[in-house]
């Protein structure tokens, strides 16, 4: 299963998943002439900041989608054949529940502020063999077309990096040169060079 | 046996070729880090992205509901008139600073500071000097030449806002009055140069109707300080062109002798190396090779092409792949347009990279410090760089492929080899056959295509396509720059050109003076009229057909296009000739489309007010189209019938 991710630590905040994700939302899909558009396209996403890091946020499309769930007259789908969670424009009432219940704030007000608006996962995008705008605009790779499966492998082997290191200086603080981890660790490595 | 290229519409085949040897070789192209940066970013293709100062970077979302300015308060129409003003800046400094080189080297030659180097053109200098007011009567001609070069410093170094001496002699009487009118006369080049840095810079100017005159000024000082002044002193040094048919593409480099590709823009140098390729002939005999081929890329090719008749290579975009040929001994390049890329692939082939320039240099590249003073010494040491590769290259094995494709061009088109190709038409009155021609709807109208090819648009074959287009419809078409490398390629270039391509109309007329002007065979129906400094050559053959039928230049049934332009250049140029009134065609968008303000008045206002108008169309068909409609138009105001 493919989403979105993120990493906010390659993110620049030039704002180029906003403008591709407009662009692609746009009747013209051509930014020279989207920009003359009306009602403008507008982005289902956004670059949020902090002093320390940018975060690039856009719908997670949840397995337990809190706003599919919480729709009162259930404008709110799951497309079977790309998994995203869609807002159906017809039969939303404008209340505004989904917004209230996402946990990242990834639902807006559409131009005329009457409906809910969001990422839809470019399923258009994806059913012609593309990534979605945001992913395939990214200049940093902060954001990324990729496997979640695959994404949690990678950060298993960070984790045991990671710990890996900490248990290792925590060991050595602890009970000096001689400590049983300290010894197996050595005990590896010799075992690694042969 | 060279194989003729007669197919248009389509890629040069020996494009593909190279680029397949390129993969193979494991070298990277412009084509493969284009691909990468898709897409490009769309704030900076609107204009809208300013960096001037550090409370930003600042970027106006286009689509409302974000940023409306920038931090200090900038609208988008301010930002984009700014970076739009210092691109046009960027362009006309090129092209002053070309310009000015040449003023050097003409004093320097008057003063006989420039052995190397004597002026070929007495009878351009003596008619230039007169309309500059300068005393010819009896003088000689090194001190009229003095005179002449210290007009031009006397134009970049005016501090009493006076109009440019360049101005005064070589702008048409009408059209000089329209711009006093329009507040467009510049006195010094350098002044505007700074005031547009100044004035661009933090907290000056934020009235975008007064960025967008200064645009058009900047636009002046492009064409007088820059092209006109660099195009006459060079015809006066280097000789005015004169018609030649030459050999072009990928089959002017040759296998077995010593391969000089001369890249870059002023002849300076360039002259000084192909005089010694053929004096060092004897030395590349000595290290085995046939002889030294000297041969041009980019605006270099088209300078000696139309003065000497060099072998005309190719292009830009096309550089690289020339170095992919595996063929070259040395890449010899002077300034504009060299890309930095160059260098790391020419290591690959053992080609020497040889830069010449104090301001154009790479930490990979051989730096030979050319002086006009010593042009002899530093010429012949870079002819010795390439036999001296091309030993080296023998010995390591290195073994070329050049793609078997060829072409022939007819160039050589200044105005005074114009007239007087169609003198022998008409001795009195030598535009009388154009001018009839253009009156009785025989020719539509001309289209001037300029600047260089870029790669975004190459796939598409913009070029050749919108030329096939408009010489359908019976327009004319005169070109410069790199552009002309593309045309020249596709056979554009050539009597067969006119049977194949022109309209019925167009190619009677063109039948008509090929034969009256002795040719036997039609006038091509593309005339090739050198390097992007020679644009100038544009506005005059352009001023001249205005003289004769007594209207202003933006009257006539003409436009401009720069149909894949890269460089600043393009927009100080297409700046210039909209401030002539002439609609000028862009492709890429010029980045102003982040300013509603831009747009209005390029598209709407600014043809009301001096027939200066811009069209951006990025497909051939929409290009041609929009261009022959303006073309009509034109036509029709003037009474003209339709062709």
């Amino acid at each position: 299963m493919r989403r979105v991710v993120y990493d906010p630590l390659k993110c620049t905040a030039c704002k180029t998943c906003e403008l591709q994700c407009s662009v692609s939302h746009s009747r013209s899909k051509d930014l020279l002439a989207a920009i003359f558009e009306s009602p403008p396209p507008l982005p289902r996403m956004s670059v949020a900041w902090t002093p320390a890091v940018n975060v690039p946020v856009k719908c997670a499309h949840c397995e337990t989608a809190p706003c599919l769930l919480g729709c009162p007259v259930g404008a709110i789908r799951r497309d079977r054949g790309s998994d995203a969670v869609l807002i159906e424009e017809e039969r939303c009432i404008g209340c505004f529940s989904c917004v209230l219940l996402c946990p990242y704030g990834a639902v807006r007000l559409s131009f005329d502020r009457k409906r809910a608006y969001k990422c839809d996962g470019c399923t258009d995008r994806i059913s012609e063999g593309l990534e979605p705008a945001c992913a395939s605009s990214c200049p940093t790779g902060a954001l990324a077309w990729r496997e979640v499966e695959e994404v949690a492998r990678g950060k298993t082997a960070l984790t045991a990096v990671r710990d890996a290191a900490a248990l290792a200086r925590g060991g050595e603080l602890a009970a000096g040169e001689g400590s049983p981890l300290g010894t197996i660790l050595k005990m590896r490595e010799e075992m690694a060079r042969g | 046996m060279d194989k003729t290229i007669e197919r248009t519409s389509c890629a040069n085949p020996g494009d593909a070729e190279l680029t397949r040897k390129a993969a193979d070789d494991s070298i990277e192209l412009v084509t493969d880090r284009l691909r990468k940066m898709m897409p490009e970013c769309g704030f900076g293709e609107l204009g809208t992205c300013c960096v001037m100062c550090y409370l930003g970077p600042c970027r106006i979302d286009p689509f409302g509901q974000g940023t409306r300015t920038g931090v200090c308060g900038a609208t988008p129409d301010v930002i984009v008139a700014r970076n739009f003003l210092r691109s046009a800046t960027g362009g006309a400094s090129s092209h002053a600073g070309h310009a000015r080189e040449l003023a050097i080297l003409l004093l320097e030659i008057a003063e006989g500071k420039a052995p190397g180097y004597k002026i070929r053109e007495e009878g351009k200098l003596l008619s230039l000097a007169g309309k500059l007011g300068v005393p010819v009567d009896g003088r000689p001609v090194n001190a009229v030449a003095a005179d002449v070069a210290r007009k031009a410093f006397e134009d970049f170094g005016r501090q009493d806002g006076q109009p440019m001496n360049w101005i005064r002699a070589r702008a048409s009487r009408m059209e000089y009055a329209k711009w006093e009118k329009l507040g467009l006369i510049v006195s010094n080049p350098h002044n505007e140069i700074e005031t547009a840095m100044h004035r661009t810079s933090m907290g000056n100017d934020a009235d975008p109707l007064n960025l967008w005159v200064a645009i058009l000024r900047m636009g002046m000082v492009d064409n007088f300080a820059g092209l006109m002044l660099a195009t006459d002193l060079s015809d006066i040094i280097f000789g005015v062109p004169t018609p030649k048919v030459v050999t072009a593409n990928y089959s002017v480099l040759k296998e077995g002798e010593v391969n000089i590709a001369c890249h870059g823009h002023n002849p300076i140098l360039a002259s000084k190396v192909a005089e010694w390729a053929d004096r060092l002939e004897g030395e590349a005999k000595a290290a085995g090779a046939g002889r030294v081929n000297v041969v041009g890329i980019c605006c270099i090719g088209n300078e000696l092409v139309t003065r000497y008749g060099i072998p005309y290579a190719g292009h830009e975009a096309q550089t690289e792949l020339f170095l992919v040929t595996g063929a070259i001994d040395a890449m010899v390049v002077d300034m504009q347009c060299i890309w930095p890329s160059l260098p790391a692939i020419a290591k690959c082939y053992k080609t020497r990279f040889i830069t010449t320039v104090p301001f154009v240099r790479h930490p990979e590249a051989i730096h030979v410090d050319f002086r006009p003073e010593a042009a002899d010494e530093r010429a012949q040491e870079i002819v010795r760089h390439a036999i001296a590769a091309y030993k080296e290259r023998k010995a390591a094995g290195i073994r070329p492929r050049i793609p078997d494709v060829s072409s022939t061009l007819l160039t050589g088109i200044s105005v005074e080899s114009l007239v007087s190709v169609l003198s022998t038409v008409n001795a009195k009155d030598p535009l009388k056959p154009v001018v009839d021609a253009i009156a009785a709807g025989e020719i539509l109208g001309a289209v001037g295509m300029v600047g260089c090819p870029n790669p975004k648009l190459r796939d598409g074959a913009m070029s050749e396509k919108m030329a096939e287009g408009l010489l359908r419809n019976n327009v004319l078409i005169v070109t410069t720059g790199c552009v002309n490398h593309i045309l020249a390629q596709g056979g554009f270039l050539t009597s067969e050109a006119t049977e194949k391509f022109a309209g019925p109309r167009l190619k009677k007329v063109l039948t008509a003076i090929g034969h009256a002007a002795g040719l036997g065979a039609p006038l091509p129906p593309v005339l090739h009229m050198g390097s992007c400094v020679d644009n100038s050559r544009i506005y005059d053959l352009l001023a001249a057909l205005a003289g004769k039928l007594g209207v202003e230049i933006s009257q006539l049934p003409v436009a401009g296009s720069a149909p894949e332009f890269i460089t600043e250049k393009a927009i100080s140029i297409g700046s210039f000739f909209l401030a002539a009134g002439i609609l000028v065609h862009l492709a890429p968008a010029p980045r102003v489309f982040g300013s509603p303000f831009a747009v209005s008045l390029l598209t709407e206002k600014l043809p009301g007010l001096n027939g200066g108008k811009v069209l951006v169309a990025a497909t051939p068909d929409a290009a041609v189209s929009g261009i022959l409609a303006h073309l009509r138009e034109k036509r029709q105001a003037l009474g003209l019938p339709q062709a």
